[in-house]
Parts: structure tokens; sequence; C-alpha cells
């Protein structure tokens, strides 16, 4: 009887389950911004030794329209020592029935080579499908086991924009009893189940409406919910590791993946000597030795098992001459110390978020190398990737967040450079004439610094069409330009970029009747209004300021006088300010001066509209003419 | 004697062997060099190319093809490091796997005056399994630097012997010398096309090989098993080519090039006929007749169209008291759309699947859908026949090859009328075509093998018709009732816009794209019928929209309609411009003055054209009691701009933005 009981059960189960996945049964709330709805998303990981963790999802995603096809995201990545057991994929109808099932042999197996990288080992499977219907829903589970626990899975409730969560279910059971560590993160409005259970803790949510991406808001991981996990004992690409601080994964670091990879032969010491001879400045030696490495080795990634996390060795870096983040920052590395120049390798989360490594979750994080070289009263910085990034020279890539400084005595977290409003400096001079027939021609002078540096000095090199395509793209609200001599120079000591262009443009001015209308700021208008968001509901977040000063000298047309002056207009908020002012210099010669302040802040989110109005003003005046009327004489 | 005049006009023309460049042999001069003598823009060089090309038998495997390719690369600054790797694509089709072999490399610097080198070692050779059809070869080089010269040298041996690869002469770099050889035994009878706008040497010998052939064969009759190697001379002559060009200018990409691949300097062999001794001479595609006749004799396309039993019910049905053949067609059409989903893959042939069980999943490639599509045409007794076409990323094939289609779609002759059907994509529509089928020619096969050369270009002019009202408010901002039609290639490409997301996301897009306008009452007509044009209608208001000087109105009276930038921006241009498909902009736009203004002045009226009547531009604008209307009409009669008139292109656009910026005056009455 005990069999045919099960099998009742089993039918009933899986009638069950095909309403489940109907269309209809979504809860409206979760239709609203979406382009699909997770039905269910639950994974199930058991660390079974240090060296073993099994997974077992299973992810349902009803996909609404086109948009919502990336959101189906039935895949697995797998490296060379993981055993993917099971992969399919089922397909229904928008009614819940079974339309198609695929099986393991049939998705596509493909080399997962990000951009950048030349080789790795890193493989995905994915699912091929064309949707022949929306909505449509597809019931992706996937059963892997991998020796790398020390990346122990982060679970996510809310995955990305316009996509809702019905189900979300997160098991983490450790049954080896290596201690294990976790942290909720974001929880706040939602309510997320909680239940420890022997050995492991479980995690349950219902519900989470889709969210609308808004312009100028925090990072979509720093306010959605989201669970970290890690073991204070675990194992990657054949390697063990132990820790529980930032202290002992810096040490895990330095012993195992660094130790003993910074040797160099002493043909190479000895040229490093020679090169630093005569210096006893740690910085001007930093600045020799660095500047040699940018001018001998270039950036190839190549990614195999442990040397995903661990350099390839400074001597091997010296004969090809090229490596990725790790191999070059500890060549660098190996170069300092051989002129006696203490550095030390850091372990950061590049990228223009500012994304920190958490202070209070130390577990393996970060995605990028670079090297701190500590003089006397603060940190220099060095990005051993690029041939052009000057000594100290973080820009949006690295700055201000936390990272991990590897050091003998173990790990430190220490935090990079924050860029001040100020700091980010642009400074246009020019000086024009304008002509009867509407045409006016000069000199541009833009001097640029900070962050605005970062956007200038990799176009040293430009070649003269793409010097036009840039200009003519910069000024776009001037036609007709034309080019004369065009001067760059990149000062890496200063970490200053100054740009030097003559331009000329045919009827720049336009004409009403018989007055000439003149747009007084020719050279730098910021004419860009962040986008309406409607129903705000995140707070504005301006990441970094910046400052712009500007002084126009402009020589009016022959026999023209300014029939109004604008009016000096300033304006003062909490976000910035913006000034502007005409003056006459000498007859028939002006002098525009402008200055636009943006300072960087969160600000809550009913500001939005204001900042909005502030830049929307900005943007008016940029864009405003003067009259000019012929002088009755 | 007939033989002997053969022979005697094959050696007409003998190669003159050039300066000879050796692997691993550099001049000091190569190395020292800080620029490029003609570009001296160029981040890096290519100094010399070199492939060699001949054939190999043996008994077990039979032909194969071994390619041995030698570059010598400058890298003049930091920007041309990238050429420091190379990357070589590797074919891995079922069963018929690409090797590479040999990979041999140098980096040559400076040093103290000196030429110094470093050895390529293996840790710079990478393979990769890219999918299952590709593989791909990484080569990077050591110790490179501004300066170096790099010599990289590799073979592939490839099963393929019908295929020989494109050879490329011409690359985003400058190519100072470049050189092919090819050894073609007489079995193998290649035909030799080039493109691209340089000069290229050719010239042709023959040459006698005799190759030993090892073999296994059993021994004397009626022994069990037993075997012995044996050994055997083939005799027979090779055609040999050779190939060369010198300074070749670097190729750079444009804006609106269809595919800067259709310039690229380039030679191409393509397998024209065997001449196995005692097996039929064997004729393969010479021209596009030829090639068109084979493609169709293919299972997977002829043997395709022709089935019929699977959907013949349906088809019964769903034109069962239909009279008209417009209607039968427009019928079947609409449901081959709407039952069938690409799944994105392109090709003259359908794939393993077949159109039976595509038909049954209601998936499947372009050749499955628009094959089913032409056969139910003629299920039906239309006149219906598939036409072969190469996509725009495909390239324009310049000479007769099996691969020159990657595409089919049907063609419905219809009185004396060709209409094309693409079922492809659920917004299209008879003559519409999606962008990447515009390109070129396309070909038409009827059933006996016959073929003829398609236009596949639209021959009507796609319209985007705006109407707008617009009411100026004190504060600056406008309102205004705005309605836009779209027809042709325009409401297609507008419908599957439409149809992506949720129209939420559709209309913030909508309102991003002209500037933050804010859109009420939107209604779009005609969304689900791409039989008739797609009409949007909205109510707008935009803030800021014109501007108040000394008491005086200054509009722009296409105000976000205006267009703004030139969108060709470079001083010179070396291929055409290509739009893909005519087109013409047609805005009728009326302005209330308000009370208590009245029309101070406002801009000329003008006409533009282009040469060769491509294309116009007109502006016409009066004022009339207390209301301004302006007509501005720009058409594209020709997608397709010869680069020769790209100065008059720019100037058109200069004046279309210089007419556009000019303001409207309004006074206090």
């Amino acid at each position: 009887m005990r069999l045919s009981f099960s099998i009742l059960l089993f039918l009933w189960a899986s009638i069950t389950f095909s309403q489940e996945y109907s269309f209809d049964s979504i809860p409206k709330k979760l239709l609203d911004n979406a382009d699909a709805v997770v039905r269910l998303d639950k994974m199930d990981v058991v660390v079974t030794a240090r060296d073993q963790m099994k997974i077992n999802a299973k992810r349902v995603v009803t996909v609404l329209n086109e948009n919502g096809d990336r959101l189906v995201e039935a895949y697995t990545y797998y490296e060379k020592k993981d055993k993917v057991a099971e992969l399919e994929a089922v397909v229904y109808n928008s009614k819940g029935q079974e339309i198609k099932k695929i099986k393991k042999r049939d998705f596509l197996d493909q080399s997962a080579i990000g951009g950048g990288t030349l080789y790795s080992d890193s493989r995905v499977l994915i699912l091929n499908y064309t949707p022949t219907q929306y909505p449509y829903t597809i019931e992706f589970t996937k059963e892997y086991v991998t020796p790398n626990t020390a990346f122990a899975p982060n679970w996510s409730f809310l995955d990305n924009y316009r996509v809702s969560t019905e189900n979300s279910e997160f098991s983490f059971v450790v049954e080896c009893g290596i201690p294990f560590r976790h942290q909720e993160e974001n929880f706040g409005p939602y309510n997320i189940d909680v239940t420890e259970i022997t050995n492991g803790i479980v995690y349950k949510a219902k519900h989470l409406v889709a969210l609308e991406r808004e312009p100028l808001s925090p990072s979509f991981q720093d306010f959605t919910p989201i669970v970290k996990v890690a073991l204070d004992k675990f194992h990657l690409e054949g390697v063990d590791g132990e820790a529980t601080t930032w202290k002992e994964l810096g040490s895990w670091i330095n012993n195992e993946l660094l130790s003993g990879r910074d040797k160099l032969d002493e043909a190479t010491i000895a040229r490093a000597k020679q090169l630093v001879a005569g210096l006893t400045d740690p910085l001007e030696k930093t600045r020799k030795i660095y500047n040699y490495v940018q001018e001998n080795t270039r950036y190839i990634s190549v990614q195999l098992g442990i040397g995903g996390w661990m350099p390839i060795s400074a001597s091997d870096v010296d004969r090809v001459k090229y490596g990725d983040c790790k191999g070059l920052t500890n060549y660098t590395k190996a170069l300092l110390d051989a002129v006696g120049v203490d550095s030390y390798y850091t372990v950061v989360n590049a990228g223009s978020q500012q994304v920190n490594l958490d202070p209070n979750f130390p577990s393996m994080q970060g995605n990028h190398v670079f090297l701190n070289v500590p003089l006397e009263g603060s940190d220099i910085w060095l990005e051993c990737t690029s041939q052009t990034t000057p000594v100290n020279h973080l820009g949006t890539f690295t700055d201000n967040r936390n990272v991990l400084k590897v050091t003998p005595q173990g790990g430190e977290l220490v935090r990079t450079k924050k860029y001040r409003d100020e700091d980010n400096y642009q400074f246009t001079a020019a000086e024009f004439k304008v002509g009867i027939d509407k045409k006016i021609s000069g000199k541009v002078k833009i001097v640029s610094k900070g962050t605005q540096y970062d956007n200038k000095y990799w176009r040293a090199n430009n070649t003269r069409s793409e010097q036009e395509e840039f200009y003519k793209g910069y000024w776009n609200y001037v036609q007709n330009i034309s080019l004369g001599n065009v001067d760059f120079h990149n000062d890496v000591d200063n970490i200053e970029f100054v740009e030097e262009v003559e331009f000329s443009a045919e009827n720049y001015l336009s004409s009403a009747g018989d007055k000439l209308l003149l747009a007084p700021n020719l050279s730098n208008r910021n004419l860009g209004v962040p986008d309406r968001s409607r129903n705000r509901k995140l707070p504005l977040l301006i990441r970094r300021g910046y400052l712009d000063e500007d002084e126009f000298i402009i020589h009016l047309p022959d026999g023209y006088l300014p029939e109004t002056w604008m009016l000096p207009v300033k304006e003062e908020t909490k976000f910035g300010s913006y000034a502007i002012s005409i003056e006459s210099k000498e007859p028939g010669v002006i002098l525009y001066k402008r200055r636009l302040l943006i300072k960087s802040g969160q600000y809550p989110k009913e500001d939005y509209k204001l900042y909005r109005d502030f830049r929307k003003k900005v943007a008016r005046y940029d864009n405003a003419k003067i009259v000019l009327t012929r002088k009755e004489s | 004697m007939r033989l002997g005049l053969f022979l005697l006009f094959l050696f007409v023309q003998q190669v003159a062997s050039s300066n000879q460049i050796k692997f691993g042999k550099v001049s000091k001069e190569e190395v020292a060099s800080v620029q490029h003598e003609n570009f001296p823009e160029a981040n890096a060089a290519i100094l010399y190319k070199n492939e060699w090309v001949r054939y190999e038998y043996q008994y077990q495997i039979g032909w194969s093809v071994i390619r041995e390719v030698h570059y010598r690369i400058k890298i003049y600054n930091k920007e041309g490091f990238d050429w420091a790797t190379l990357q070589v694509p590797l074919y891995a089709a079922s069963g018929n796997k690409e090797e590479i072999s040999g990979v041999k490399g140098f980096t040559f610097n400076m040093e103290n005056g000196k030429v110094v080198s470093q050895k390529l070692r293996n840790d710079g050779v990478f393979e990769e399994e890219v999918n299952k059809y590709r593989n791909k070869a990484s080569i990077t080089m050591p110790e490179v630097k501004e300066g170096s010269v790099l010599d990289i040298e590799y073979k592939i041996i490839s099963p393929l012997y019908w295929h020989i690869d494109e050879f490329k002469l011409q690359y985003d770099i400058p190519v100072d010398q470049a050189q092919v050889r090819l050894e073609i035994p007489e079995y193998f009878i290649f035909k030799q096309y080039s493109k691209g706008f340089h000069n290229i040497d050719f010239s042709q010998t023959r040459e006698n090989r005799s190759i030993n052939v090892s073999y296994r064969s059993s021994d004397e009759m009626g022994r069990l098993g037993s075997t012995s190697r044996k050994n055997g001379t083939l005799e027979f002559f090779e055609n040999i080519y050779n190939i060369e060009a010198s300074n070749l200018p670097p190729l750079l990409d444009e804006k609106y090039t269809s595919n800067i691949d259709n310039f690229r300097v380039a030679v191409n062999f393509e397998l024209a006929s065997t001449r196995f001794p005692n097996q039929p001479f064997k004729n393969y595609s010479l021209t596009w007749e030829d090639v068109a006749k084979s493609i169709y004799e293919y299972d997977d396309f002829g043997g395709e169209l022709n089935k019929q039993n699977y959907f013949d019910d349906d088809i019964d049905q769903l034109i069962s008291g239909l009279t008209s053949n417009e209607e039968k067609a427009m019928a079947i059409f609409h449901y081959v759309k709407s039952k069938m989903n690409w799944d994105g893959y392109t090709g003259v042939g359908c794939s393993d699947q077949g159109v039976r069980r595509a038909y049954k999943e209601g998936t499947g490639n372009v050749a499955e859908i628009n094959l089913m599509l032409t056969s139910m045409f003629k299920y039906a007794g239309l006149n219906a026949n598939p036409i072969l076409v190469s996509t725009r990323s495909h390239g324009i094939p310049l000479f007769p090859t099996s691969d020159g289609f990657n595409y089919v779609v049907a063609g419905l002759q219809i009185q004396n009328d060709l209409v094309l059907f693409d079922a492809t994509e659920k917004n299209a529509f008879p003559d519409v075509l999606p962008m990447r089928a515009l390109n070129w020619f396309g070909r038409l096969i009827r059933e006996d093998g016959s073929s003829s050369q398609v236009n596949l270009m639209p021959k009507t002019k796609s319209l985007d018709a705006i109407m707008m009202s617009v009411e100026l408010n004190e504060d600056g901002s406008i309102n205004g009732r705005y309605r836009q039609q779209y027809t042709a290639n325009n409401a297609f490409v507008f419908r599957n816009n439409y149809d992506k997301g949720s129209e939420d996301s559709f209309l913030d897009a909508l309102e991003k794209r002209h500037g933050d306008l804010e859109i009420s009452e939107y209604e779009v007509i005609n969304a689900e019928d791409p039989a008739k044009p797609v009409v949007q209608s909205f109510n707008y208001s935009k803030e800021a929209a014109f501007e108040e000087v000394a008491g005086k109105l200054y509009l722009s009276p296409l105000f976000h309609l205006t267009t703004r930038e030139n969108p060709f921006k470079t001083e010179k241009r070396a291929f055409p411009v290509d739009y893909g498909y005519p087109w013409e902009d047609k805005y009728i736009i009326n302005i209330n003055v308000p009370e208590g203004y009245v029309v101070e002045s406002i801009p000329e009226p003008i006409a533009v054209a282009l040469p060769d009547n491509m294309g116009q531009f007109k502006y016409n604008i009066s004022a009339n009691n207390n209301v301004i209307s302006a007509r501005i009409e720009t058409a594209f009669n020709n997608p397709v701009i010869p680069a020769h008139y790209y100065g008059d292109l720019k100037e058109f656009y200069r004046h279309i933005i210089e007419k556009e910026s000019q303001k409207i005056v309004l006074t206090k009455s």
C-alpha cells in the first residue's frame, strides 16, 4: 500500500505543478514594471568537505516580453574541476502546460572567456531556446559539484531591474563541521524568513516586486536584499585556506598565493638598481621603476586554474614582458623590492561604482589588483596594467573605496583617495573673433585634472580624424566646425591634460531680422539634464562632483553692439552652484566668465526634481544668446 | 596538339621571384624605424605577410590542404600592442577539424644600438574550443615594446581540401608587402577572384610533382587478413599561383557603411571543378547560375522545398474559400509569420531538423521558414520561388561562390511584379525585408534550376510623416498634438521597437529621445496590422522649448525635431554611405502665435538637392494671421550615396542644419 500512496501523491504533485507555472497564477503586483517574473529561485548548497560543495538549483522564470528573454539565465559556468551532474530546462506555455524539454546534451557548451582575457579554462553551458510565444516559462534545474569552496555562492533575492520574484529560497548547510559566517544585507523593508538549522541556515522570501531603474541612483546591490556566506576553512583550485578576518585572509593570500613568486634574476635586479642609480627619494625611485614597467610590459590576461588567483611569477613576467593585473603588480613589486622601496599587492573591486570590500565580512572579494607604495605620510598607488596611467592616478577605476592591502603581517583594509569635487577640475580659456559674416574663429585651451583627466588622457595619441570626430561631437552644438592646429600635452607628473585647439565655424551666429544672435558660451556647454524620473523611489546619488571654470574673450563684429547684456546669473543650490557673467573688456571686446560646481553626495529622493531643475537652468543659460544690433552711427 | 597549346598558354607568365624575406632575419632598419613611412599615424604595420598553400596526400586520409603563414609585424606604439597577439580561427565542423602546428615566433628589439631577439615559447600559444563548430588558437609574443618587430609563423592543416580560405591582403594597419603562393594539383581546378581597390600582381605557372604514396593492400588472393605495405608514385602536375601586392593603405571603417569587408583587398580561390584520374570531370559552381543550381540540388534546400505533405491539410483549410491569389498569399504569409519563430540562424540550407520538424516545433532557421513559405505558396497554386540573399554582415560576394549566399527569402510573381516575402519577422510585410537582407542583389531560383538576378532594394520610399501643432506658453514651454505616420521599412522598425517590451518602457524611451517630452493620451493605430501604415499620436508638452530675450520670442519652428548635428564629421570618405532603403521625412508644423504677439520675422524658404536626384531638402514656411505653418521635407531617393558625392552630402546636411536652426522672431504687438 505504501507504493500506491506515493504514486498518488506524485500525481497530485505534478498536477499542481503545471498550474503553478501558469501566467494567470502570478500575483498582479508582480507584473508591474516587469519584463519577467522569477516564479521560483531555489538553491541548496551543501558543503560536504573543505573541498567539496554540492549545489542543487531550480530556477523558474516566466518571461513576459522580448526584453525579458535575457532574464531567464539558464546557464551554468564551470571550471575544469567542477562536475555538472545535471542540467535540464522545461518550457511551459502561458497556461503552464509543458511544451518542450531540453536535456543537458542540447545545451551549448562554450568557452566563457570574458572581454579582455586572452585565454582561460572557464566554460559555460547555456540554454539555446527560441521562444515561440509570450508569455512563456522556463524551469531550469542544475546540479553540480565544485571543489572551490572559497567562493560560497552569495544569494540575491531580486535579480535585476524590471524583474520581480515570486519565491526565493536559499539554504546553506555545512556537513563537514567547518564553521561558516553569513551576513544579511538590505533586508530592511523586505519580509524574509530566516531559519537557523543544524549546521546551516535557510532563507525564504515571497513576492518581491520589480524595481525600475532610476537615473543617478545607488547601485542595485546597495539597496536590494542579499545574503553573503563564507566558510572559515576553504579550498581554491588545489590550495587550502583559512580565514575569518581580513588580516588572516591577507596572510593566506600572502603565504599561499604570493610568497616566493617575486624572485628576480641577478641581471634584472642589477638593471633595476641601475635605473635608480643616484636617486635617494623613494618617490623618484618609484617613478623610475613604474615608468620602466609601463615602457616594457603590456596587459595580457591568461587565467588557468589557480592562475586565476595566483600571479605568474615575476621572473616569468620579466621574460615575456606581459601579464594580467596580478602578474604585472607582483612584477612591479619585485622590481621595487630590488631598489629598496616597500610596496604591497592590493586587492580591489575596480570600476566606477566604488564597491567596497566589506569590512564586516571578510571573504574572497574584489576583481582586480594594483600596487600600494606607502611613502612618508601618504600612500602612492600604481595601476600596473596600464602603459599610460600616471603614478598615483586612481581615477574612477579605483578611487574612494576599501581595498585589501596584503602585507607579510597579514591583510589590512585601507581606503583609497577620494577626489574632492574641486579636484575634478577643468579650466577652459578661449579667445574668439566674431565676423559680420556670422563666422567665429579662435583658439581654446582646456586643462583637465582629477577624474576629468580620466576622460581625456587616453586620447593623447589620437589620429587627426579621431580628433575631428571627437571635437565635432564635444562641440556638437556648434555647426560647421573646421579644426585648425590641435595640440595635446599630457603632464604625467602633475596629472594634468592640456588641449589646445584652434577652430572656426561658419554661421555660428544666427540672424533674426537685421540682428545677430550670439551664444557667448562657445566651448563648454553643459546641456545634459538627467532624465525625468516619475514616482522617484531611490535617493539621488551624485557619486563624484566636479568644477568647471571658463573664461572666453570674444571680439565682436565691427559695427555691432550688444543690445542686451546677459544679467549676471548666480544659482546656489545644495547640489552645487552656477555663475555666469559678461563684462566689457574694452570697446568691441567682451569677457564671458562661467563657473559650474557640482557637489558629490547622496540626497533624499525628493531632491531629484530640484537637482533636475538646477541642471535645466544650467543648460538653458549655457545655450542663452545675446542680441547684437548694428551700431547707429 | 591541343595539349601542347594549352601548356604554352599556361607558361606565358613566369614568376619574377622577388627579394626573399626569411623568417627570423630582420634588418636593423626595420627594428630601428619609429614611424611608418607612408602612414605616420599607424600604430602598427604588417611589413610582410606570406602565405603558402599546398596539397598533401596520404593514403588513409586522402587530400589535405596545408597553409603556412608568416607575418612580420612592426609595432610603432602602445596602441599597436594588440597586433602582438594573433588569433587564428580554426574550423571544427563535424569531424573535419583544422589543426594548427609549427607555431614559431621571434620578437626583435633594439637594445643599445643592437638588434636583440626573444623567442616565443609554448606559454604564449593557446588553443581553445570556442564551441562545437569553432576552435581558436591565440599566439601572443614576448618582450613587446614600442618599436618591436615580430616574426610569427604557423601552419594550418585542413582536411577541407575543396575549400581555400580567403587571402586577406589589407587590414586596419598598413601592409607593406604581401605574397601568396598556391600549389594546386591538377585534379583541382580553382577559379580566382580579387576585390578591393588596389593593384595585385598575379601570375600562374605549372610544375611537375611526384609524391610517394604508401598504402596497404592485401596479399595474394585467398590468404586471410594478411596485408603488406606497398609503395607507389603518383605523378602529376601542379598549377602554381603567385600573388603579390605592396604598399596597401590601412582599411578604416566608416559610419554608415554596410560592411567594411566589401572593400577589403583580398583574393579568393573558388573550386570550379575536379578532374581525378579514372573519374569523370566534375563541374562545380562557376557562374551565379551554377551556384544557384547547385544550391537548389542540395537535399537541405531543394529537397526540403519540395516537401508538402506536412502542411497540406492545414493549408487546404487555411485557403479554402479564398479566391484571389492576393488573399491566399496574405493568408499563408500571415500564417507562417505567426506560427514560426526564427532561431536567429542564417544559411541557405535547412538544419538537421528540416522543415517538417521546424513546422511542428514552430521554430526554425531562415531557410526552414522561408522555404516552407515558398512551398506553401506553390502548393496554393501561386507562382513562387525562393530567392538567395547575402546578408549585410555576410557582405557582398563579388564573384560566384557557393558561400556567397547565406539567407533565403520568398519571391511571388503577381502579374508583372515580383513581391518579396520574409516570414522570419513578425512585423514583416510583402516587399518589406529586414535590414539584414537589404544587401546587393538576390538570385531567384526556379524549379527547373534556372535563375535570375533580383533587385532587393525597396522601390518605394519609407515615410516618416509628422503633423505637429504647437501652443507657446508664457513659461517657455510648449504643448500640442503630435501625429506620426510610418510606412514600409520605417513602420517595420517602429513595430519591432514597440513590441519588444512594455508600453511604459517604450514611452519612457520615446520621451527621452525627444529630450524630455512629456507624453499623454498615447495611441497607436494599426500596430497589429502591417498592411496599413502605423500611426502614433499623443499630446505632448515640453519645457524650455523657446527663448525670450528682451521681450521678444525666438523659436525654432522644428523645436525638438530640429536636426542639430551633422552626422558626417570627417573631412574625407573612402566608401559609399549606405542608408539601407530610400526614405522621406515630412514634417508639417503649425504654430499658434500667442495673443499679444505678432510675427516679426520668419526664415526664408529654401530647397536644396543632391546631384543626380539622389535626395532633396525642402523648407517652406509661411505666416497667416496668427498661425505659422512650416513644411519640411527631407528625402533620399537613393539609399546608397557613392563616396565621390560625400562632399555634396556634407554640404547638403550643412544646409539642413543651418536652415533648421534659424529662428522665428515674435514681438509684442
